[in-house]
Protein backbone atom coordinates (compact mmCIF):
# COMPACT_ATOMS: atom_id res chain seq x y z
CA UNK A 1 0.00 0.00 0.00
CA UNK A 2 1.35 3.38 -0.75
CA UNK A 3 2.74 5.21 1.95
CA UNK A 4 0.87 8.36 0.74
CA UNK A 5 -2.50 7.07 1.66
CA UNK A 6 -1.14 5.89 5.36
CA UNK A 7 -0.45 9.49 5.77
CA UNK A 8 -3.77 10.80 4.78
CA UNK A 9 -5.84 8.56 6.81
CA UNK A 10 -3.37 9.02 9.70
CA UNK A 11 -3.98 12.78 9.41
CA UNK A 12 -7.48 12.44 9.14
CA UNK A 13 -8.24 10.31 12.41
CA UNK A 14 -5.04 12.58 13.85
CA UNK A 15 -7.91 15.62 13.19
CA UNK A 16 -10.80 13.99 14.51
CA UNK A 17 -9.46 12.20 17.49
CA UNK A 18 -8.10 15.90 19.03
CA UNK A 19 -11.50 17.37 18.26
CA UNK A 20 -12.94 14.60 20.29
CA UNK A 21 -10.56 14.88 23.19
CA UNK A 22 -11.06 18.69 23.08
CA UNK A 23 -15.25 18.39 23.94
CA UNK A 24 -14.78 16.19 26.12
CA UNK A 25 -13.81 18.59 28.43
CA UNK A 26 -15.62 19.48 31.22
CA UNK A 27 -14.75 22.60 33.27
CA UNK A 28 -11.23 22.49 34.98
CA UNK A 29 -10.28 19.51 36.69
CA UNK A 30 -8.30 20.28 39.94
CA UNK A 31 -8.61 17.17 41.79
CA UNK A 32 -7.19 13.49 41.65
CA UNK A 33 -10.17 12.46 41.39
CA UNK A 34 -11.61 14.71 38.78
CA UNK A 35 -8.75 14.08 36.47
CA UNK A 36 -7.89 10.43 36.85
CA UNK A 37 -11.52 9.12 37.81
CA UNK A 38 -13.78 11.42 35.17
CA UNK A 39 -14.95 12.95 38.43
CA UNK A 40 -16.60 9.03 39.89
CA UNK A 41 -19.46 10.28 36.72
CA UNK A 42 -18.92 8.22 33.68
CA UNK A 43 -21.66 7.13 31.88
CA UNK A 44 -22.30 3.44 30.89
CA UNK A 45 -21.79 3.43 27.56
CA UNK A 46 -18.61 5.45 27.19
CA UNK A 47 -17.45 2.78 30.12
CA UNK A 48 -17.89 -0.05 28.14
CA UNK A 49 -16.46 1.41 25.11
CA UNK A 50 -13.30 2.80 26.78
CA UNK A 51 -12.93 -0.19 29.14
CA UNK A 52 -12.57 -2.51 25.49
CA UNK A 53 -10.78 -0.10 23.71
CA UNK A 54 -8.44 0.23 26.65
CA UNK A 55 -7.98 -3.75 27.05
CA UNK A 56 -8.39 -4.84 23.32
CA UNK A 57 -5.34 -3.24 21.89
CA UNK A 58 -2.74 -3.77 19.05
CA UNK A 59 -2.33 -6.65 20.08
CA UNK A 60 -5.89 -8.02 19.48
CA UNK A 61 -5.50 -7.72 15.93
CA UNK A 62 -2.39 -8.35 15.09
CA UNK A 63 -1.05 -10.67 17.75
CA UNK A 64 -4.09 -12.70 18.14
CA UNK A 65 -4.79 -13.10 14.50
CA UNK A 66 -0.84 -13.67 14.38
CA UNK A 67 -1.60 -16.39 17.31
CA UNK A 68 -4.40 -17.78 15.23
CA UNK A 69 -1.94 -17.68 12.04
CA UNK A 70 0.70 -19.69 13.91
CA UNK A 71 -1.36 -21.78 16.18
CA UNK A 72 -4.66 -22.56 15.19
CA UNK A 73 -7.68 -22.59 16.91
CA UNK A 74 -6.32 -22.22 20.32
CA UNK A 75 -5.85 -19.08 19.97
CA UNK A 76 -9.83 -18.40 20.52
CA UNK A 77 -9.72 -20.49 23.28
CA UNK A 78 -7.38 -18.62 25.11
CA UNK A 79 -8.84 -14.99 24.22
CA UNK A 80 -12.76 -16.52 25.26
CA UNK A 81 -11.43 -18.30 28.50
CA UNK A 82 -9.91 -14.25 29.08
CA UNK A 83 -13.66 -13.10 28.61
CA UNK A 84 -15.32 -15.72 30.64
CA UNK A 85 -12.83 -14.35 33.73
CA UNK A 86 -14.39 -10.85 33.05
CA UNK A 87 -17.22 -12.71 35.37
CA UNK A 88 -14.70 -11.88 38.41
CA UNK A 89 -16.24 -7.59 37.89
CA UNK A 90 -19.30 -9.28 38.77
CA UNK A 91 -18.26 -9.97 41.73
CA UNK A 92 -15.52 -7.48 42.37
CA UNK A 93 -16.84 -4.70 40.02
CA UNK A 94 -19.58 -3.75 42.71
CA UNK A 95 -16.73 -4.06 45.58
CA UNK A 96 -14.39 -1.88 43.83
CA UNK A 97 -17.28 0.64 43.17
CA UNK A 98 -18.47 0.80 46.65
CA UNK A 99 -15.23 1.71 48.51
CA UNK A 100 -13.83 3.88 46.08
CA UNK A 101 -16.85 5.55 47.13
CA UNK A 102 -16.90 5.68 50.37
CA UNK A 103 -13.23 6.06 50.95
CA UNK A 104 -12.26 8.27 48.11
CA UNK A 105 -9.68 5.89 46.39
CA UNK A 106 -8.25 6.81 43.10
CA UNK A 107 -5.98 3.81 42.78
CA UNK A 108 -6.57 0.26 43.30
CA UNK A 109 -2.99 0.11 45.09
CA UNK A 110 -4.25 2.87 47.41
CA UNK A 111 -7.24 0.47 47.74
CA UNK A 112 -4.78 -2.07 49.60
CA UNK A 113 -2.10 0.18 50.89
CA UNK A 114 -5.60 1.45 53.10
CA UNK A 115 -7.16 -1.86 53.59
CA UNK A 116 -3.71 -3.31 54.82
CA UNK A 117 -3.32 -0.53 56.94
CA UNK A 118 -0.16 -0.03 55.73
CA UNK A 119 1.56 2.31 52.89
CA UNK A 120 4.38 0.63 51.87
CA UNK A 121 1.35 -2.15 50.31
CA UNK A 122 0.33 0.39 48.19
CA UNK A 123 3.83 1.71 47.56
CA UNK A 124 5.10 -1.82 46.65
CA UNK A 125 2.32 -2.64 44.23
CA UNK A 126 2.49 0.63 42.59
CA UNK A 127 6.25 0.46 42.01
CA UNK A 128 5.51 -3.49 40.51
CA UNK A 129 2.59 -1.91 38.44
CA UNK A 130 5.10 0.29 36.88
CA UNK A 131 7.62 -2.79 36.21
CA UNK A 132 5.02 -4.74 34.50
CA UNK A 133 3.23 -2.74 32.60
CA UNK A 134 5.70 0.13 30.97
CA UNK A 135 6.78 -3.29 29.07
CA UNK A 136 3.28 -3.90 28.04
CA UNK A 137 2.60 -0.49 26.68
CA UNK A 138 5.79 -0.99 24.79
CA UNK A 139 4.15 -3.64 23.50
CA UNK A 140 1.18 -1.52 21.95
CA UNK A 141 4.00 1.10 20.87
CA UNK A 142 5.44 -1.79 18.42
CA UNK A 143 2.44 -3.19 17.45
CA UNK A 144 1.94 0.60 15.66
CA UNK A 145 5.26 -0.05 14.69
CA UNK A 146 4.86 -3.61 12.69
CA UNK A 147 1.33 -2.55 11.49
CA UNK A 148 3.05 1.08 9.54
CA UNK A 149 6.38 -1.21 8.25
CA UNK A 150 4.25 -3.92 7.12
CA UNK A 151 1.19 -2.17 5.32
CA UNK A 152 3.74 -0.30 3.69
CA UNK A 153 6.87 -2.56 2.75
CA UNK A 154 8.88 -0.71 4.75
CA UNK A 155 8.50 3.02 3.31
CA UNK A 156 6.91 4.10 6.95
CA UNK A 157 10.09 2.79 9.42
CA UNK A 158 8.88 0.94 12.90
CA UNK A 159 10.42 3.89 14.51
CA UNK A 160 8.26 6.71 12.63
CA UNK A 161 5.18 4.63 13.99
CA UNK A 162 6.22 3.86 17.63
CA UNK A 163 7.24 7.84 18.07
CA UNK A 164 3.80 8.98 16.39
CA UNK A 165 1.70 6.78 18.17
CA UNK A 166 4.06 7.83 21.55
CA UNK A 167 3.00 11.30 20.89
CA UNK A 168 -0.63 10.98 20.35
CA UNK A 169 -0.76 8.83 23.64
CA UNK A 170 0.21 11.94 25.66
CA UNK A 171 -1.44 14.36 23.89
CA UNK A 172 -4.80 12.27 24.38
CA UNK A 173 -3.94 11.83 28.29
CA UNK A 174 -3.07 15.65 28.86
CA UNK A 175 -5.90 16.80 27.00
CA UNK A 176 -8.59 16.30 29.95
CA UNK A 177 -7.69 13.12 31.98
CA UNK A 178 -9.62 9.94 31.90
CA UNK A 179 -12.64 11.89 29.94
CA UNK A 180 -10.33 13.24 27.01
CA UNK A 181 -9.15 9.48 27.33
CA UNK A 182 -12.59 8.15 27.76
CA UNK A 183 -13.91 9.70 24.44
CA UNK A 184 -11.01 9.10 22.11
CA UNK A 185 -11.13 5.31 23.15
CA UNK A 186 -15.53 5.45 22.46
CA UNK A 187 -14.35 7.45 19.22
CA UNK A 188 -11.68 3.99 18.43
CA UNK A 189 -13.87 0.78 19.16
CA UNK A 190 -16.81 1.78 17.24
CA UNK A 191 -15.07 2.52 14.49
CA UNK A 192 -13.16 -0.48 14.54
CA UNK A 193 -15.84 -3.08 15.92
CA UNK A 194 -17.84 -2.36 12.64
CA UNK A 195 -14.90 -1.99 9.91
CA UNK A 196 -13.35 -5.40 11.54
CA UNK A 197 -16.50 -6.62 10.91
CA UNK A 198 -16.90 -5.93 7.44
CA UNK A 199 -13.36 -7.32 6.83
CA UNK A 200 -14.78 -10.61 7.60
CA UNK A 201 -17.72 -10.50 5.16
CA UNK A 202 -15.56 -8.98 2.72
CA UNK A 203 -12.51 -11.80 3.25
CA UNK A 204 -15.22 -14.77 3.70
CA UNK A 205 -16.87 -13.99 0.46
CA UNK A 206 -14.12 -13.29 -1.15
CA UNK A 207 -12.72 -16.90 -0.34
CA UNK A 208 -15.71 -18.36 -1.60
CA UNK A 209 -17.95 -18.38 1.56
CA UNK A 210 -18.20 -20.25 5.01
CA UNK A 211 -18.31 -23.75 3.90
CA UNK A 212 -15.16 -22.83 1.60
CA UNK A 213 -13.44 -21.02 4.35
CA UNK A 214 -13.84 -23.83 6.80
CA UNK A 215 -13.14 -26.35 4.07
CA UNK A 216 -9.82 -24.78 2.90
CA UNK A 217 -8.94 -25.03 6.61
CA UNK A 218 -9.71 -28.87 7.01
CA UNK A 219 -7.64 -29.96 4.14
CA UNK A 220 -4.81 -27.73 3.59
CA UNK A 221 -3.89 -27.14 7.22
CA UNK A 222 -4.82 -29.96 9.47
CA UNK A 223 -4.65 -29.70 12.90
CA UNK A 224 -5.83 -25.64 13.04
CA UNK A 225 -9.20 -26.53 14.11
CA UNK A 226 -8.27 -28.26 17.17
CA UNK A 227 -6.37 -28.65 20.48
CA UNK A 228 -3.09 -29.75 20.63
CA UNK A 229 -3.17 -29.72 16.62
CA UNK A 230 -0.24 -28.56 14.99
CA UNK A 231 1.38 -28.97 18.50
CA UNK A 232 1.77 -25.22 19.09
CA UNK A 233 -0.78 -25.09 21.75
CA UNK A 234 0.57 -27.56 23.92
CA UNK A 235 -1.63 -28.11 27.39
CA UNK A 236 1.41 -25.96 29.19
CA UNK A 237 1.37 -23.40 26.64
CA UNK A 238 -2.05 -22.84 26.98
CA UNK A 239 -2.32 -22.48 30.75
CA UNK A 240 0.54 -20.91 31.26
CA UNK A 241 -1.16 -18.34 28.25
CA UNK A 242 -4.50 -18.33 29.86
CA UNK A 243 -3.98 -18.38 33.62
CA UNK A 244 -2.79 -14.69 33.99
CA UNK A 245 -5.55 -13.61 31.46
CA UNK A 246 -8.40 -15.10 33.61
CA UNK A 247 -7.49 -12.67 36.23
CA UNK A 248 -6.46 -9.77 33.97
CA UNK A 249 -9.81 -7.68 35.04
CA UNK A 250 -8.49 -7.25 38.72
CA UNK A 251 -4.66 -7.63 38.41
CA UNK A 252 -4.20 -4.94 35.56
CA UNK A 253 -4.67 -1.70 37.43
CA UNK A 254 -5.19 -0.23 34.52
CA UNK A 255 -8.74 -1.87 34.14
CA UNK A 256 -9.28 -2.51 37.43
CA UNK A 257 -9.44 1.24 38.31
CA UNK A 258 -12.05 1.94 35.79
CA UNK A 259 -14.26 0.28 38.52
CA UNK A 260 -14.50 3.54 40.49
CA UNK A 261 -15.38 5.48 37.90
CA UNK A 262 -19.24 4.63 36.56
CA UNK A 263 -21.34 7.10 37.83
CA UNK A 264 -24.44 4.54 39.53
CA UNK A 265 -24.77 0.33 39.65
CA UNK A 266 -26.65 1.18 36.15
CA UNK A 267 -23.81 2.31 34.70
CA UNK A 268 -21.34 0.01 36.10
CA UNK A 269 -23.41 -3.13 34.50
CA UNK A 270 -23.58 -1.06 31.04
CA UNK A 271 -20.00 -1.36 31.04
CA UNK A 272 -20.11 -5.25 32.43
CA UNK A 273 -21.84 -6.36 29.92
CA UNK A 274 -21.21 -3.97 27.10
CA UNK A 275 -17.84 -4.99 26.96
CA UNK A 276 -18.44 -8.76 27.55
CA UNK A 277 -20.21 -8.36 23.64
CA UNK A 278 -17.94 -6.44 22.29
CA UNK A 279 -15.07 -8.73 23.08
CA UNK A 280 -16.97 -11.93 21.95
CA UNK A 281 -17.64 -9.98 19.00
CA UNK A 282 -13.81 -8.66 18.40
CA UNK A 283 -12.35 -12.09 19.28
CA UNK A 284 -14.18 -13.67 16.67
CA UNK A 285 -13.41 -11.19 13.85
CA UNK A 286 -9.25 -11.39 14.99
CA UNK A 287 -9.38 -15.23 14.97
CA UNK A 288 -10.98 -15.44 11.60
CA UNK A 289 -9.05 -12.86 10.48
CA UNK A 290 -5.62 -15.30 11.42
CA UNK A 291 -7.29 -18.61 9.73
CA UNK A 292 -7.83 -16.08 6.24
CA UNK A 293 -4.49 -15.37 6.64
CA UNK A 294 -3.45 -18.82 7.58
CA UNK A 295 -5.05 -19.54 3.96
CA UNK A 296 -3.86 -16.61 2.04
CA UNK A 297 -0.77 -16.11 3.04
CA UNK A 298 0.64 -19.46 4.20
CA UNK A 299 4.43 -18.52 4.27
CA UNK A 300 4.02 -15.58 6.14
CA UNK A 301 7.68 -15.68 8.67
CA UNK A 302 5.90 -14.52 11.38
CA UNK A 303 2.22 -14.46 12.55
CA UNK A 304 2.41 -10.88 12.93
CA UNK A 305 2.63 -10.27 9.43
CA UNK A 306 -0.61 -11.96 9.34
CA UNK A 307 -3.15 -8.79 9.85
CA UNK A 308 -0.59 -6.29 7.97
CA UNK A 309 -0.48 -8.54 5.10
CA UNK A 310 -4.56 -9.55 4.82
CA UNK A 311 -5.45 -5.69 4.99
CA UNK A 312 -2.76 -4.45 2.25
CA UNK A 313 -4.06 -7.48 -0.16
CA UNK A 314 -6.90 -7.75 -2.78
CA UNK A 315 -9.04 -8.95 -0.20
CA UNK A 316 -9.75 -6.15 0.98
CA UNK A 317 -11.08 -2.87 -0.99
CA UNK A 318 -8.30 -0.48 0.23
CA UNK A 319 -10.53 2.49 1.29
CA UNK A 320 -11.02 -0.07 4.55
CA UNK A 321 -8.17 -1.36 4.91
CA UNK A 322 -6.84 1.70 5.71
CA UNK A 323 -9.51 2.50 8.41
CA UNK A 324 -8.71 -0.51 9.61
CA UNK A 325 -5.60 -0.10 9.81
CA UNK A 326 -5.53 3.84 11.36
CA UNK A 327 -7.87 1.83 13.99
CA UNK A 328 -5.27 -0.67 15.02
CA UNK A 329 -3.04 2.45 15.55
CA UNK A 330 -5.94 4.27 17.40
CA UNK A 331 -6.51 1.32 19.23
CA UNK A 332 -2.44 1.13 20.50
CA UNK A 333 -2.91 4.74 21.92
CA UNK A 334 -6.51 4.05 23.45
CA UNK A 335 -4.25 1.11 25.61
CA UNK A 336 -1.13 3.01 25.88
CA UNK A 337 -2.71 6.30 27.01
CA UNK A 338 -4.87 4.43 29.60
CA UNK A 339 -1.68 2.07 31.12
CA UNK A 340 0.27 5.89 31.41
CA UNK A 341 -2.76 7.61 33.06
CA UNK A 342 -3.19 5.04 35.38
CA UNK A 343 0.39 4.69 35.96
CA UNK A 344 0.58 8.48 36.49
CA UNK A 345 -1.67 8.53 39.24
CA UNK A 346 -0.36 5.45 41.05
CA UNK A 347 3.13 7.53 41.33
CA UNK A 348 1.68 10.50 42.54
CA UNK A 349 -0.84 9.34 44.82
CA UNK A 350 0.78 5.79 46.04
CA UNK A 351 4.37 7.01 46.20
CA UNK A 352 4.78 11.05 45.61
CA UNK A 353 2.05 11.45 48.09
CA UNK A 354 3.58 8.93 50.62
CA UNK A 355 6.81 10.04 50.71
CA UNK A 356 5.47 13.90 50.71
CA UNK A 357 2.63 13.71 52.79
CA UNK A 358 1.68 17.56 52.97
CA UNK A 359 1.33 17.81 49.32
CA UNK A 360 -2.35 19.25 48.13
CA UNK A 361 -4.49 17.40 45.74
CA UNK A 362 -3.27 20.73 43.11
CA UNK A 363 0.32 19.38 43.36
CA UNK A 364 -0.41 15.97 43.39
CA UNK A 365 -2.43 16.80 39.89
CA UNK A 366 0.78 18.83 38.56
CA UNK A 367 3.24 15.35 39.13
CA UNK A 368 0.58 13.22 38.03
CA UNK A 369 0.59 15.61 34.51
CA UNK A 370 4.55 15.61 34.70
CA UNK A 371 4.49 11.94 35.18
CA UNK A 372 2.58 11.17 31.87
CA UNK A 373 5.39 12.21 29.21
CA UNK A 374 8.01 10.78 31.17
CA UNK A 375 6.25 7.38 31.63
CA UNK A 376 5.15 7.78 27.49
CA UNK A 377 9.03 7.65 27.20
CA UNK A 378 10.14 5.10 28.88
CA UNK A 379 7.68 2.58 26.97
CA UNK A 380 8.98 4.10 23.63
CA UNK A 381 12.73 3.15 24.78
CA UNK A 382 12.05 -0.20 25.64
CA UNK A 383 9.66 -0.54 22.16
CA UNK A 384 13.06 0.40 20.50
CA UNK A 385 13.99 -3.21 21.77
CA UNK A 386 11.90 -4.86 18.98
CA UNK A 387 11.29 -8.15 20.74
CA UNK A 388 9.78 -11.27 19.26
CA UNK A 389 5.88 -12.01 18.83
CA UNK A 390 3.72 -9.75 20.60
CA UNK A 391 1.59 -12.04 22.10
CA UNK A 392 4.29 -13.59 24.26
CA UNK A 393 5.47 -10.27 25.43
CA UNK A 394 2.54 -8.81 26.58
CA UNK A 395 1.03 -12.04 28.31
CA UNK A 396 4.85 -11.58 30.64
CA UNK A 397 3.43 -8.18 31.74
CA UNK A 398 0.16 -10.09 32.99
CA UNK A 399 2.00 -12.97 34.61
CA UNK A 400 3.81 -10.35 36.16
CA UNK A 401 0.86 -8.72 37.51
CA UNK A 402 -0.94 -11.71 38.52
CA UNK A 403 1.38 -11.95 41.90
CA UNK A 404 -1.25 -9.04 42.97
CA UNK A 405 -4.33 -11.27 42.60
CA UNK A 406 -4.14 -12.70 46.35
CA UNK A 407 -3.87 -9.56 47.74
CA UNK A 408 -6.72 -8.22 46.26
CA UNK A 409 -8.86 -10.77 46.88
CA UNK A 410 -8.06 -11.25 50.27
CA UNK A 411 -8.51 -7.87 50.54
CA UNK A 412 -12.30 -8.66 50.35
CA UNK A 413 -12.70 -11.54 51.39
CA UNK A 414 -10.19 -12.75 53.80
CA UNK A 415 -9.83 -10.50 57.27
CA UNK A 416 -6.76 -12.42 58.47
CA UNK A 417 -4.98 -11.09 55.48
CA UNK A 418 -2.23 -8.83 56.53
CA UNK A 419 0.22 -5.65 55.15
CA UNK A 420 3.37 -8.72 55.68
CA UNK A 421 1.31 -11.06 54.00
CA UNK A 422 0.91 -8.83 50.86
CA UNK A 423 4.18 -6.93 50.67
CA UNK A 424 6.01 -10.39 50.55
CA UNK A 425 3.68 -11.83 48.35
CA UNK A 426 4.11 -8.81 45.77
CA UNK A 427 7.75 -8.58 46.04
CA UNK A 428 8.92 -12.20 46.12
CA UNK A 429 6.76 -13.25 43.91
CA UNK A 430 7.04 -10.53 41.37
CA UNK A 431 10.94 -10.97 41.56
CA UNK A 432 10.79 -14.56 40.45
CA UNK A 433 8.20 -13.79 37.60
CA UNK A 434 10.63 -11.02 36.47
CA UNK A 435 13.49 -13.60 36.84
CA UNK A 436 11.93 -16.47 35.04
CA UNK A 437 10.63 -14.36 31.90
CA UNK A 438 14.16 -12.82 31.98
CA UNK A 439 16.21 -15.88 31.69
CA UNK A 440 13.22 -17.34 29.70
CA UNK A 441 12.82 -20.51 32.17
CA UNK A 442 10.19 -22.65 32.33
CA UNK A 443 10.09 -24.69 35.34
CA UNK A 444 8.64 -28.56 34.88
CA UNK A 445 7.71 -26.70 31.32
CA UNK A 446 5.01 -24.46 33.17
CA UNK A 447 4.61 -20.41 32.15
CA UNK A 448 5.73 -18.01 35.01
CA UNK A 449 2.52 -17.22 35.83
CA UNK A 450 1.56 -20.24 36.82
CA UNK A 451 4.59 -20.10 39.69
CA UNK A 452 4.43 -16.32 40.24
CA UNK A 453 0.65 -16.98 41.48
CA UNK A 454 1.49 -20.36 43.67
CA UNK A 455 4.20 -18.34 45.32
CA UNK A 456 1.80 -15.07 46.02
CA UNK A 457 -1.08 -17.22 47.37
CA UNK A 458 1.80 -19.37 49.64
CA UNK A 459 3.60 -16.20 51.17
CA UNK A 460 0.02 -14.29 51.66
CA UNK A 461 -1.50 -17.04 53.47
CA UNK A 462 1.27 -18.02 55.05
CA UNK A 463 2.95 -14.66 56.21
CA UNK A 464 -0.48 -13.09 57.16
CA UNK A 465 -1.09 -16.07 59.27
CA UNK A 466 2.51 -15.31 61.18
CA UNK A 467 1.90 -11.86 61.68
CA UNK A 468 -0.53 -9.64 63.45
CA UNK A 469 -4.13 -8.41 61.48
CA UNK A 470 -5.36 -4.80 60.97
CA UNK A 471 -8.58 -5.86 62.80
CA UNK A 472 -10.47 -2.68 63.05
CA UNK A 473 -9.51 -1.41 59.55
CA UNK A 474 -10.22 -4.74 58.39
CA UNK A 475 -13.76 -4.74 60.15
CA UNK A 476 -14.42 -1.02 59.13
CA UNK A 477 -13.76 -1.96 55.27
CA UNK A 478 -15.71 -5.46 55.25
CA UNK A 479 -18.59 -3.83 56.77
CA UNK A 480 -18.99 -1.16 54.34
CA UNK A 481 -18.83 -3.93 51.72
CA UNK A 482 -21.40 -5.36 53.23
CA UNK A 483 -23.41 -3.04 54.14
CA UNK A 484 -23.13 -1.35 50.44
CA UNK A 485 -24.20 -4.96 48.35
CA UNK A 486 -26.85 -5.06 50.36
CA UNK A 487 -28.13 -1.74 49.56
CA UNK A 488 -26.96 -1.95 46.21
CA UNK A 489 -28.41 -6.14 45.84
CA UNK A 490 -25.26 -7.59 44.16
CA UNK A 491 -23.35 -10.52 44.97
CA UNK B 1 -26.04 -23.47 47.43
CA UNK B 2 -29.61 -21.95 48.30
CA UNK B 3 -28.21 -18.67 46.69
CA UNK B 4 -28.80 -18.42 43.38
CA UNK B 5 -26.50 -16.10 42.81
CA UNK B 6 -24.20 -18.64 43.93
CA UNK B 7 -25.58 -21.20 41.39
CA UNK B 8 -24.79 -19.04 38.60
CA UNK B 9 -21.29 -18.08 39.28
CA UNK B 10 -20.68 -22.12 40.25
CA UNK B 11 -21.91 -22.55 36.64
CA UNK B 12 -19.35 -19.74 35.11
CA UNK B 13 -16.52 -21.84 37.24
CA UNK B 14 -17.50 -25.05 36.02
CA UNK B 15 -17.78 -24.00 32.26
CA UNK B 16 -14.08 -22.39 32.45
CA UNK B 17 -12.61 -25.82 34.09
CA UNK B 18 -14.98 -27.29 30.74
CA UNK B 19 -13.17 -24.94 28.58
CA UNK B 20 -9.64 -26.67 29.65
CA UNK B 21 -11.19 -30.45 29.32
CA UNK B 22 -13.29 -30.60 26.92
CA UNK B 23 -11.28 -29.03 24.20
CA UNK B 24 -7.89 -31.12 25.11
CA UNK B 25 -9.32 -34.70 26.00
CA UNK B 26 -13.09 -35.03 24.13
CA UNK B 27 -12.91 -32.86 21.20
CA UNK B 28 -8.85 -33.33 20.59
CA UNK B 29 -9.99 -35.49 17.53
CA UNK B 30 -12.29 -33.04 15.72
CA UNK B 31 -10.83 -31.05 13.23
CA UNK B 32 -13.45 -28.86 11.93
CA UNK B 33 -16.02 -25.60 12.84
CA UNK B 34 -18.10 -27.92 15.08
CA UNK B 35 -15.34 -28.80 17.76
CA UNK B 36 -13.36 -26.87 19.97
CA UNK B 37 -14.05 -23.49 18.10
CA UNK B 38 -18.56 -24.08 18.65
CA UNK B 39 -17.70 -25.02 22.15
CA UNK B 40 -15.42 -22.56 23.00
CA UNK B 41 -17.94 -19.78 21.29
CA UNK B 42 -21.44 -21.45 22.78
CA UNK B 43 -19.31 -21.51 26.46
CA UNK B 44 -18.74 -18.04 26.14
CA UNK B 45 -21.81 -16.78 24.94
CA UNK B 46 -23.50 -18.74 27.97
CA UNK B 47 -20.97 -16.80 30.56
CA UNK B 48 -22.42 -13.80 28.97
CA UNK B 49 -25.82 -14.65 29.52
CA UNK B 50 -25.36 -15.16 32.97
CA UNK B 51 -23.76 -11.98 33.64
CA UNK B 52 -26.46 -10.43 32.50
CA UNK B 53 -28.88 -12.30 34.66
CA UNK B 54 -26.92 -11.97 38.04
CA UNK B 55 -26.24 -8.39 37.21
CA UNK B 56 -30.22 -7.63 36.55
CA UNK B 57 -30.46 -7.43 40.05
CA UNK B 58 -28.24 -4.49 40.83
CA UNK B 59 -29.57 -1.16 42.17
CA UNK B 60 -29.03 2.54 42.46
Amino acid sequence: MEATWIWVGVTIYIAIASVTAYLSREGKQTTMSGYFLGNRKMGGFVSAMSYSATTYSAFMLIGLAGLTFSGGVGALGFELIYLCGVTLVLIFGPRFWAVGNRFGYVTPSEMLGHRYDNKTVAVVSAITSCVFLIPYAAVQLAGVGYLMSGMTDGAIGFTSGTILATILAIVFSLVAGLRSVAWTDSLQAIVMVISATLVVIFVIFALGGFGEFFGALRDDHPGALSVPGTGFFTFSTFLGLTLPWIFFSISNPQVSQRLFTPGSMKDLRTMLLGFMIFGFIYTLVSVTWGFAALIEFPELATGDLATPMLLASDLVPTVLGIIVMIGIIAAAVSTIDSIMLTLSSMVTRDVFAVTKPVATETQQLLVGKLALPVIAVLAYLFAQLELDLIAVLSVSASAGLLVMVPPIIGAFFWKRGTAAGATSAVVVSGVMVFYLEFSETRLWGQGSGVWGLLLSVTLFVGVSLATKAPTERAALFLDTVKGKLKEHKAV
Amino acid sequence: MSNPKAVWLAAVAALILLSYFVPYVLLSDVDAWYGSMLFWTASAAVVIAINAVVSSSWKD
